[in-house]
């Protein structure tokens, strides 16, 4: 019988299709595997971190190497090259806090990044890190200016400080702060815009994050805002159906332009961990319940829940099928690091091997299918904790 | 006539030849458009590039890649089942 079978060439073809297939696919993530060691920082950064950042360095002290990189960002979005500018300080910043040899070699390289880019923002104005779309019409509040830029600058200042205060850094922080939280305060939604009309969560995230770096460094105390802001939040910015904060709304908060998405939830859960660790944790667990999805052993996000939705500039393109989005996937590494979500985070890293094609070179390693931001998140993923950790202590006088 | 037959492109789509010819061509086409760098135009995954030839050829880079990791070895193993299967119903491969 079995040989009658097996003397089919057809049934004999199909069947040895399927046992190699049952061999084969269950085991390819082995090949791809990463040891949690590599990530995951101990009392160093590790390894990877490392080799991403040398490259960034790199990039950052090579005049010829920069303007290439930050040309290539920038001719597809401007908000690319400030968004890489601003992840590479955070990183650094946390992996100075983390390895204190590290500090003198993390610091001028900071420095230089800040003053550049607070430089380039004085000259062209905040346009110039901005989507061509934001001159299209005007800011609700005048003078404009965007919380996109102002958040990220101050925390970018606040992280440096944290690492080690800079006077000259001191005043340029705390305009910033009291400039945001004038803004952020004339809106119904306590949040201001980043575009005009425009405000989005991923931004807000950013500038409370800051003021909250600042309250620790200055003893200044804005814990009553802070409230404010959260219950508004849950009033005016949670969606309906999955219970996630929404991405985009207008400056009154009454209409939503952008539901849940995951290139924005992700990094709003790690920021909203540092002023309300409960309600980020919870808003993270969602929208792993929402985003978080995998092929195999290979974990991935969706940019939309549920997987469906188009695709944009923030989410990259949409792989059909997978309905894999690289925006979402990216930042849900910073997720995952934040809540110290080890599965996923493990997971993610095996998609990261499998398809983001990593190139090793004398530099260090960069990612073919990334770009610099991209490479700038994912040093990111690797480098957070502390800085989060020393705020959330507390001031050393208020323990 | 054997000529024909060891031509992975004639070879019978179920046969053990058909199938390793099949998974190290391939390896092989992955290979070349590695060596002539298109591993590079990949960027399209993130939206970096958008619109140009580049893309296409990120794509083409991209499936000869999903290729080789899972198809090419399924086809590699199957090699061998095909071969014992055969001997085992005491047939020609």
């Amino acid at each position: 019988m079995l040989k009658k079978f097996f003397s089919c060439r057809v049934c004999r073809g199909i069947t040895s299709l399927l046992l190699a297939a049952v061999i084969w696919l269950p085991n390819a993530h082995r090949f791809f595997d990463q040891p949690a060691s590599n990530y995951i920082a101990g009392a160093k950064a590790p390894p990877k971190a490392m080799a991403i950042a040398g490259r960034h360095i790199r990039l950052w002290t090579d005049p010829e190497l920069r303007k290439l990189e930050l040309e290539k960002m920038r001719s597809r979005n401007a908000e690319w090259d400030f968004m890489a500018r601003c992840f590479f300080v955070w990183s650094l910043a946390n992996m100075g806090l983390r390895d204190p040899s590290l500090t003198a070699t993390v610091l001028p390289v900071m420095d230089s990044i800040i003053d550049e880019t607070i430089k380039l923002e004085q000259q062209h104005g905040i346009h110039f890190f901005l989507m061509p779309y934001s001159r299209i019409s005007e800011f609700k509040l005048q003078p404009e200016r965007s919380i996109f830029i102002d958040g990220e600058i101050a925390l970018m200042l606040g992280l440096r400080r944290l690492l080690e205060e800079k006077e000259e850094y001191k005043k340029l922080h705390r305009d910033r702060i009291d400039i945001m939280l004038e803004r952020m305060q004339k809106s119904p939604v306590l949040c201001a815009e980043s575009y005009p009309d425009e405000s989005w969560l991923f931004c807000n995230s950013i500038a409370l994050a800051s003021i909250k770096v600042g309250d620790y460094l200055d003893g200044t105390d804005h814990s009553e805002f802070f409230a404010r802001w959260l219950e508004s939040a849950k009033a005016n910015l949670i969606d309906k159906e999955t219970g996630l904060l929404v991405s985009s709304f207008d400056f009154e908060g009454k209409r939503i332009s952008d539901g849940p998405e995951g290139s924005t939830i992700w990094l709003v859960a790690h920021c909203l961990k540092l002023l309300y660790p409960e309600f980020a944790a919870e808003q993270y667990n969602l929208a792993t319940k929402h985003l978080r999805t995998s092929m195999g052993y290979f974990g991935y996000a969706y940019e939309w829940p549920g997987g469906t939705g188009h695709d944009d500039v923030d989410s990259g393109p949409i792989i059909p099928l997978l309905n894999l989005s690289a925006g979402s996937t990216g930042l849900a590494f910073v997720g995952a690091a934040t809540f110290g979500d080890r599965e996923y985070l493990a997971a993610l890293y095996r998609s990261l091997e499998l398809g983001a094609f990593p190139v090793y070179d004398s530099l260090g390693v960069r990612y073919c299918a990334s770009n610099t931001v991209g490479d700038a998140v994912l040093l990111y993923s690797m480098a957070l904790g502390p800085a989060w950790e020393k705020i959330m202590k507390g001031r050393p006088a208020d323990e | 006539m054997s000529n024909s037959k060891f031509n992975p492109f004639k070879a019978k789509l179920f046969s053990g030849w058909g199938f390793l010819s099949r998974g190290l061509l391939i390896i092989a086409v992955f290979v070349l458009l590695h060596l002539l760098g298109l591993r590079e135009y990949t960027s399209f995954i993130s939206g970096t590039t958008s619109g140009s030839f580049g893309d296409l050829l990120g794509v083409t880079y991209f499936i000869l890649y999903s290729l080789t990791i899972f198809v090419a070895p399924v086809l590699i193993i199957a090699t061998a089942f095909m071969k014992i299967f055969s001997r085992y119903a005491g047939v020609e491969d």
